[in-house]
């Protein structure tokens, strides 16, 4: 299976190897991609296009500080323990 | 799956299954002997002590997610992934301090419902309830559905036959053996499951070597290495509070907290989370290795077993069916005991027969384990696979009851206003997140809004609470 970031596939490198019917690909950067298969023969199918979008990095930091806030507090209540007693 | 995709043979998997089964039943009774009234059943008369205490603790937080779930975490989300997956054993290390806690206020509790209906009254143990029960019953029902399909991809046994037999040896012998041979088995298991990973992870060292592994990500999966990669963020705080409100709420871990001997408690939770840490970051790196050895990867969630069988061959196929087989039997022995506990002292004996007396108790207890294995042997029957998904809504509402649990066990000024409404805003606020935007905000919503509403609560209450009345004797 091969992958590129040009439709014409001039920067394409091979992702896998091998008989396997599925593949599970995750972790490519933002962009578009290209993919192809290339039988032992020279047989090549038809390319699929795949556009990767992430999620809002603002967002993510925005929830990871509210998470980091309530998560503090949480450890700082059982830490101080039973003041009033 | 056909038997012809599956990694282990099926006559060696049914052999294994086999052994495995009569062993844990044989304990069961065996431990179950000396159980003669309800407290014996239910809390193995409060006197576990360090070793096996760390090891219930460690191989209750250790279920079939940790061993399947990380590993596919990982291959999503990349190092954060693992990193995020791993801070479950917060729930652990922070819960210690509160066990001990627990055990000084109520030296005669049996469940978290007792200190929910003692601590807040008669509407916010209602709450709870439904919450808890949610909670348990879609845990136990994902468990053993996994089981199911699990032991199924790994050795081609047909689905229902796999999950039938799991859960059957579980109810047998937690029924039999209560929570003495829950913990246990606890301990066996736990030692299999560390020396079968750790052998796992060198193994795979073994193969391919850590710079190979980095090169083939940087050039085939940058994200998984990016520290701002922003899905993998996000998960990290949610699955922390996730792990923080299944914990601190769940019976599993309150009735351990009351088994645990005096002085045991603090110590075997904070070792119970050093002994997980490094489990699911194990696992974790098992899955980055895919692309560097090659091996195609169909599906994220069998990425671990796949590359264990591709790296070990037969050897590695055995040793992940029983990690997985003792996973699961780990947890789902746990939540049968737990939740039957909770169903016994909660609705039967303080609905139903208060003046039930201990020998009947434990009687009950071991008919609501046997029912709440019929339960979720109908339930996985027809292998609904989306059911599994049902315990992601189960964030929220777990989410909502830290704070409530918290402040409960700490302050004084912590009032049943503030337990209700944390509980009822923080989940609803949370699962409205969860449809309008996602999971991975879902749990952290549900915990922000509710630890406004209690400590606003606290703030202006006037009444203090006495402790002594989570004292109750019988």
């Amino acid at each position: 299976m091969l992958i590129a970031t040009r439709s014409d596939f001039s920067d394409a490198r091979t992702v896998y190897r091998g008989s396997a019917a599925g593949y599970f690909l995750s972790g490519l950067a933002n962009g578009e991609y290209y993919f192809r298969l290339e039988g032992k023969s020279g047989a090549v199918s038809a390319p699929v296009r795949l556009e990767v979008m992430h999620q809002s990095l603002q967002r993510a930091i925005w929830l990871s500080a509210i998470g980091m806030l309530v998560t503090l507090a949480i450890v700082l209540t059982i830490l101080r323990g039973a003041r009033d007693e | 799956m056909s038997s012809a995709d599956a990694i282990l043979p099926a006559n060696t998997a049914w052999l294994l299954l086999a052994l495995f089964s009569v062993l844990w039943i044989a304990l069961g009774v065996y431990w179950g002997r000396r159980n003669k009234s309800f407290e014996d059943h239910a809390l193995a008369g409060r006197n576990i002590g360090l070793a096996l205490g760390t090891a219930t603790a460690a191989a209750t937080w250790i279920t079939s997610n940790t061993t399947m779930l990380a590993p596919q975490f990982a291959l999503q989300l990349g190092i954060w992934g693992m990193i995020a997956y791993s801070t479950a054993s917060f729930g652990l290390l922070l819960f210690a301090p509160m066990a001990n806690r627990i055990r000084a206020l109520m030296p005669k509790g049996y469940t978290s419902g007792d200190f929910f209906r003692l601590r807040y009254g008669k509407l916010a143990w209602a709450i709870f309830l439904v919450f808890t029960l949610f909670y348990s019953l879609t845990w136990l029902v994902s468990m053993a559905m996994a089981g199911g399909i699990v032991l199924n991809a790994l050795s081609g046994i047909p689905y229902v036959w796999g999950m039938s037999v799991i859960l059957a040896v579980c109810v047998i012998y937690t029924m039999r053996g209560g929570l003495a041979a829950v913990i246990g088995t606890d301990f066996i298991q736990s030692l299999i499951i560390i020396v079968g990973i750790v052998v796992v992870g060198f193994a795979v060292l073994s193969h391919v070597s850590v710079e190979e592994i980095h090169a083939n990500l940087a050039a085939e999966r940058p994200a998984l290495l990016d520290v701002l990669f922003p899905a993998a963020i996000m998960a990290i705080f949610n699955n922390l509070l996730f792990g923080l409100g299944e914990v601190f709420h769940n019976n599993v871990w309150w009735s351990r907290a009351f088994a645990f001997r005096e002085g045991v408690a603090g110590k075997a939770f904070a070792l119970g989370g050093l002994v997980w840490l490094p489990i699911p970051i194990a696992a974790g790196f098992i899955a980055l290795a895919s692309g560097a050895l090659n091996v195609p990867v169909p599906a994220p969630d069998m990425v671990g077993p796949l590359v264990i069988a591709d790296v070990l061959g037969m050897a590695g196929a055995v040793a992940i069916f029983v990690i997985v087989f003792c996973s699961l039997a780990s947890s789902i022995d746990s939540l049968l005991a737990a939740t039957s506990d909770l169903v016994t002292e909660d609705i039967y004996r303080r609905m139903i027969n208060p003046a039930a007396p201990q020998q009947n108790l434990k009687k009950i207890a071991q008919y609501v384990t046997v029912a709440l294995g019929v339960f979720t042997w109908a339930v996985c029957l027809p292998r609904i696979g989306s059911l599994a998904t049902v315990l992601f809504f189960a964030g929220p509402l777990v989410g909502a009851m830290i704070w409530p649990i918290v402040t409960g066990l700490y302050w004084r000024s912590a009032t049943s206003v503030g337990a209700v409404g944390g509980m009822l805003l923080g989940a609803g606020v949370g699962l409205v997140c969860y449809f309008a935007i996602g999971w991975y905000v879902a749990t952290l919503i549900a915990t922000a809004v509710s630890m406004i509403w209690v400590l606003g609560c606290a703030l202006i209450a006037k009444p203090r609470f006495d402790w002594a009345k989570l004292k109750e004797t019988a």
